[in-house]
């Protein structure tokens, strides 16, 4: 299954919808997406992942990428399953990131 | 399953966990543990595609297979291209895990999930290619003897956890030094990031504290019942498993917030004494490996908590009583000032024929700080004084001791004038009284060569006259300020004489003041009355003895709390013969 990708900026807010598997296929597309939405230096980054089946460490990679590229940005994932959550926990990614079950108003 | 094979690129990986999915799905594993072998079999599958072919410049298959063996699921990868061992791979640390985003590297993260997603992962290299095996054991209701094995172990782990906890909380029995190895032995055991053990205050109902966190600086954190996943564990005396705490409406995120710690799971269990009384709270935080705790984890934190009451109780037995022991030493060491300093060697001052001197001092168990003194000022005049400081304790018998020497050296310095003494005293004592205590003192030069007693009064209680007939004879007060209140105070000075046979009786508050169990006071009128019952002749040991008896009488099953003082000073006239000269009869 593919990854689909939607992204919209608004604002000070980038949003990303992702739905479907996030691996090393799909991550490249991702990742200029990514590129992208950051490039107007949103303020925050909301990552819609309530329909993302399974995320690889390449989609973690994306997350330390968006940091790289602009440290202040807030990320929010919206709705994350539990298997993703426990990923980000076990690799310390829990901490760098703001888990929701709503979206953030925005800034 | 059968094996099947895919060209090397990364269009194999969905293909690779839809098969480990089914493999999986037909070997009965769980929705997480599915999930995390499919994550670990794509994350090596992508690392063989990008570094084994991709980055190596070379071409390809890669074969997956799925065999059950053992009471195992084995997914085997098979690939022919550039090896590389996942073992050969340093994990990231937890340093590196918790760094900031920003900072971390991009690499490692998935040869960690792979690893953490099953069992046990196996690797070959061969001349026929790279073999990975990931091995996941199945959780069966009919166990393999090597899950019963495994859980046989994880049971003595904990057994020996759990003597290992009682022992060394045995050996230590002071209470800071327990809460501190408390917090470390439950965070170790629970395997936790870090704990906190909460005790509920016993002078504030309802509320919990905590002064130690392990992994936080000292500080205190003070919750009530019912506020926070903490307080409610203390209000239900229930245990809290949170798998996400900031799911949870009991949580309360400040502390994280201002800490920098991050919160994900928690586990709160009540510690109860065995009378079944609440002592505290113990919350552990962050099951490490793992995102929440287990049931079995409950249990195990429930074993440990009964010894943590057992272990805390005790502490708190032993801080009660060193504190106890504490009160009681400064209790023996102001009844050491006070006893040390006053004259008790009698028959007192033998070489003076014209007088028979006795004093007693009962003192209180919160001791007060009664004082009494006599000494010659040469070989005409005795000097006496008796008094009675505001409060009690330590501080007041400093002060008494105080007052007590600066009495003697000015009645020394100054001989002429009882009045002139006092206010010296009083002088000294303004100026050395930060607690603001006072002396209510009488103190007196007797003339053993007339029987002429020269006074002053210092706010205290007027003594009596005992006559040989049996008549008693209040002195009366001429006023005086209470000697340390106000610098300057001039005192008078009065005179009154005693006549051979007059014994002249001086006392504190502690006597007129005696108490029974009706709360009901001796007064002065009793010691008048029983003075007047002793014995004609009587000396003044004896009249001592004869007004306290009857005071102890009074007071009964009534707890004494103050010194009782009495001074006794009988006059007989020089060389035994009566004086018969001056009178001047006390009014």
């Amino acid at each position: 299954m593919a990854l689909d990708i939607q992204s919209a900026v608004d604002g000070n807010t980038a949003r990303i919808a992702l739905a479907g598997e996030l691996d090393g296929t799909s991550a490249p597309a991702l990742r200029q997406t990514v590129d992208k939405v950051l490039s107007g230096k949103p303020a925050q980054l909301v990552l819609q992942v309530e329909k993302l089946t399974f995320m690889a460490s390449a989609g973690l990679r994306i997350l330390i990428f968006s940091k790289q590229k602009q440290p202040d940005l807030k990320i929010y994932l919206v709705k994350p399953a539990a298997s993703i959550v426990d990923t980000l926990h076990k690799t310390g990614f829990f901490d760098g990131v703001y888990v929701t079950d709503a979206e953030p108003a925005g800034v | 399953m059968d094996a099947v094979t895919f060209p090397g690129t990364l269009d194999a990986l969905s293909p690779i966990r839809d098969y480990v999915k089914a493999a999986a799905g037909s070997a009965g594993l769980d929705h997480s543990a599915t999930y995390n072998l499919v994550l670990a079999v794509d994350e090596i599958a992508t690392n063989v595609v990008l570094h084994g072919y991709e980055e190596a410049g070379l071409k390809g298959d890669i074969s997956v297979a799925a065999t059950t063996q053992d009471d195992s699921l084995i997914i085997q990868l098979a690939d022919q291209g550039k090896s590389y061992d996942p073992h050969l791979h340093q994990d990231p640390d937890d340093e590196r895990l918790s760094k900031e985003l920003s900072d971390r590297p991009m690499g490692g993260l998935g040869i960690m999930l792979a690893k953490d997603g099953v069992d046990d992962l196996q690797y070959e290299a061969t001349e026929q290619g790279n073999f990975h095996k990931f091995i996941v054991r199945l959780r069966r209701a009919n166990k393999s003897p090597a899950d019963a094995s495994a859980e046989i172990s994880d049971e003595k782990r904990k057994l020996e956890i759990l003597l290992r906890i009682s022992k060394s909380l045995g050996q230590e029995i002071k209470l800071d030094p327990l809460l501190k190895l408390i917090v470390a032995e439950v965070t170790s055991a629970m395997q936790a990031q870090r704990s906190t053990l909460f005790l509920a205050d016993r002078k504030k109902p309802g509320e919990l504290f905590s002064r130690i966190a392990e992994g936080v600086g000292a500080q205190e954190i003070r919750i009530r019942f019912g506020q926070g996943i903490a307080g409610t564990t203390a209000a239900t005396r229930q245990i809290m498993n949170i798998p996400d705490a900031y799911q949870d409406s009991h949580f309360n995120p400040a502390f994280d917030k201002s800490s920098g710690f991050r919160t994900r799971s928690i586990l709160a269990a009540p510690i109860v004494n065995p009378r079944g009384d609440l002592i505290g709270v113990v919350q552990v935080l962050n099951k490490q490996g793992s995102a929440s705790f287990s049931d079995g984890d409950e249990t195990f934190l429930e074993a440990i908590c009964v010894h943590l009451g057992i272990a805390l109780e005790r502490a708190e037995m032993v801080d009660a009583y060193l504190q106890s022991q504490i009160v009681t030493k400064s209790l023996e060491l102001a009844r050491e000032i006070q006893m040390g300093l006053l004259p008790k060697d009698f028959p007192a001052l033998p070489e003076f024929k014209e007088i028979d001197i006795y004093a007693a001092i009962i003192p209180a168990l919160e001791v007060g700080g009664d004082l009494y003194d006599f000494f010659p000022l040469d070989g005409d005049r005795i000097c006496f004084i008796i008094g009675d400081v505001s409060d009690k304790g330590v501080p007041a018998a400093l002060f008494m001791a105080m007052a007590r020497t600066a009495f003697k050296i000015s009645a020394i310095a100054s001989p002429e004038s009882i009045a002139a003494t006092m206010a010296r005293v009083n002088q000294f004592l303004c100026e050395s009284n930060p607690e603001q205590m006072f002396v209510t003192a009488f103190a007196g030069i007797l003339d053993l060569r007339t029987g002429l007693v020269q006074y002053a009064d210092a706010g205290h209680e007027p003594p009596f006259i005992l006559q040989p007939a049996g008549t008693v004879v209040k002195v009366d007060k001429i006023g005086g300020l209470v000697l340390g209140f106000i610098p300057g105070h001039e005192f008078k000075s009065g005179t009154l004489q005693l006549n051979p046979g007059d014994a002249l009786v001086l006392y504190t508050d502690g006597v007129t003041e005696a108490m029974n169990i009706e709360r009901q006071l001796y007064g002065a009128e009793a010691i008048e009355r029983t003075l007047g019952t002793a014995e004609k002749g009587a000396d003044s040991e004896r009249l001592i003895k004869v007004v306290l008896n009857d005071v102890r009488g009074f007071g009964g099953a009534a707890e004494q709390s103050d010194d009782i003082t009495m001074l006794v000073i009988r006059y007989f006239g020089r060389d035994g013969a009566p004086f018969s000269g001056l009178s001047i009869p006390p009014r």
